[in-house]
């Protein structure tokens, strides 16, 4: 059944490191290429060689040994140690003026912090960058060890507890690219997955206005009880919405959860419905998420509470 | 022998052909017209020799299950899209396997839509384009589905324990 083999997010942006849409990508791409077409060349050659003196057509020689097993080696490796050298150089180039992204590796989300030193916007599980502006990931983590990667953007990078690994990347399309954790975290490490938005670098300026103030009104009943619920029960503990409840930093900000393209880190499309499944248990969606089921609110609170944060875009 | 054997061939070469998704391949695409009057073959068995034969027992369960301009499938992709199994367990979608909301494991066996409407196809469909109108303490909400997007979902609940 075509319908329902495929993932509810497939329009997220592909996941292949073969189609680059980034600087860094397409370095690694190429020489992804080049040592495929090289290796491959070796190999028939000496195919070739192997056929021929099998064949009785070539007699052995004592040089060969020297050549083939000695020079040949010796001067594609060098060639294939200077050229990936040269490649990682320019991909691990940090430029000074590049926005600065931290990104916090979680038990099985992403904490996104933009700007540190001067905006410090919070948010979570999707990264919105300019197109054609170079920025630094400033990665940490601070449980296990996580690894950040984008395939379209650039190669992957180890969120390792008690250090900070940097990572620039140079968005050359506009997007939506998905990543992923890529190394193993636990539980639900194959459900921990973000995704990179890449704007116009007006539009970008234009998104970071817009999302550096509170959070949008409540502006039904509905959604005022569904704020009040936020507060009640006791979501504030470990979720931010900015100008309802500041401080809580154990959980995702959710001040424009709403306007985020997935819900659980990449894995569910946001709407009110997964959003009320996610706050009754969100250990079904997520096995292994820190966060306790809120089960025991009335069916109508939970509502009011799902349509509430729907609603913060 | 040699008949039997190439009959053998060419109805293990058609029953292949019409098994590939029409829209990947050149073969499919050539395989639509034999595509096409099969159906027209199975609705006319349907229409005239089953319906004769059924008339005698009349199946007024199925009759009240059926759906006009239903598409089941296109209701799979949508509970996929929509995220349905965030709370329900539903069958034949790899993903849903809620806990939250009922099991809707042979659902057209259950009498009863949240315990509140008859289940029948279009009071179902009500209940999937608002379901809190029906039953205000109820926790599920209303997703904004359209008229053909419930009637859709509503079409592959229904049918779906023939695909258990």
């Amino acid at each position: 059944m075509s319908g329902t083999s495929q993932s509810a997010l497939g329009e997220f942006g592909v996941q292949s490191a073969l189609a680059p849409e980034g600087a860094g990508a397409t370095a690694i791409n190429g020489l992804t290429i080049g040592m495929t077409i090289a290796f491959g060349v070796i190999f028939v050659l000496l195919v070739l060689f192997a056929w021929a003196v099998l064949a009785g057509r070539l007699a052995p020689r004592r040089w060969w040994i020297w050549a083939g097993g000695i020079a040949l080696p010796l001067v594609s490796v060098l060639a294939l140690v200077v050229v990936s050298t040269g490649i990682l150089q320019k991909i691990t180039r940090e430029e000074p003026d590049a926005l600065v992204i931290e990104v916090t590796g979680k038990q099985f989300w992403w904490d996104v912090l933009y700007d540190p030193e001067g905006w410090a916007l919070r948010d979570a599980n999707e990264i919105v960058i300019p197109k054609g502006r170079p920025v630094t990931f400033r990665l940490k983590s601070d449980n296990v060890i996580h690894s950040f990667w984008v395939p379209k953007l650039t190669g992957k990078m180890d969120m390792i507890p008690g250090r900070v690994n940097t990572l620039p990347v140079l968005a050359t399309e506009t997007g939506r690219f998905r990543g992923q954790c890529a190394e193993f975290c636990g539980l639900s490490h194959p459900k921990m997955a973000f995704e990179v938005v890449v704007l116009e670098p007006a539009e970008f300026d234009a998104w970071m206005q817009r999302n550096s103030g509170e959070a949008r009104d409540a502006a039904r009943s509905e959604l005022l009880r569904g704020r009040d619920v936020f507060v009640e029960a006791g979501c504030p503990a470990c979720h931010t919405i900015r100008g309802v409840a500041d401080g809580g930093t154990l959980g995702p900000d959710l001040t424009r959860v709403g306007g985020r393209g997935s819900l659980g880190a990449g894995m569910w499309r946001m709407n009110q419905g997964t959003l009320a499944g996610w706050i009754a248990d969100p250990s079904a969606m997520k096995p292994g998420a820190e966060m306790p089921s809120y089960n025991h609110l009335p069916g109508p609170d939970l509502r009011a509470l799902s349509a509430y944060l729907a609603s913060l875009k | 022998m040699f008949v039997a054997i190439s009959l053998l061939l060419v109805i293990a070469f058609a029953m292949a052909w019409s098994a590939m998704p029409p829209q990947h391949s050149v073969a499919g695409a050539a395989a639509e017209p034999f595509r096409q009057a099969g159906r027209q073959l199975s609705d006319w068995y349907r229409i005239h020799i089953r319906q004769g034969l059924a008339e005698k027992t009349p199946d007024y369960e199925a009759a009240s299950r059926r759906f006009l301009d239903a598409d089941p499938q296109r209701g799979a992709e949508l509970i996929v899209q929509y995220g349905c199994g965030a709370c329900h367990d539903i069958p034949g979608i790899r993903a849903a396997q809620g806990t939250v909301g009922p099991d809707l494991h042979d659902f057209a066996q259950q009498s009863y839509v949240a315990g509140v409407l008859p289940n029948r196809p279009g009071d179902l469909t009500r209940w999937l384009l608002n379901p809190p109108a029906h039953s205000p303490a109820t926790a599920m909400p209303d997703l904004g589905l359209k008229q053909d997007e419930a009637r859709d979902i509503a079409a592959y609940l229904l049918g779906s324990e023939v695909r258990r």
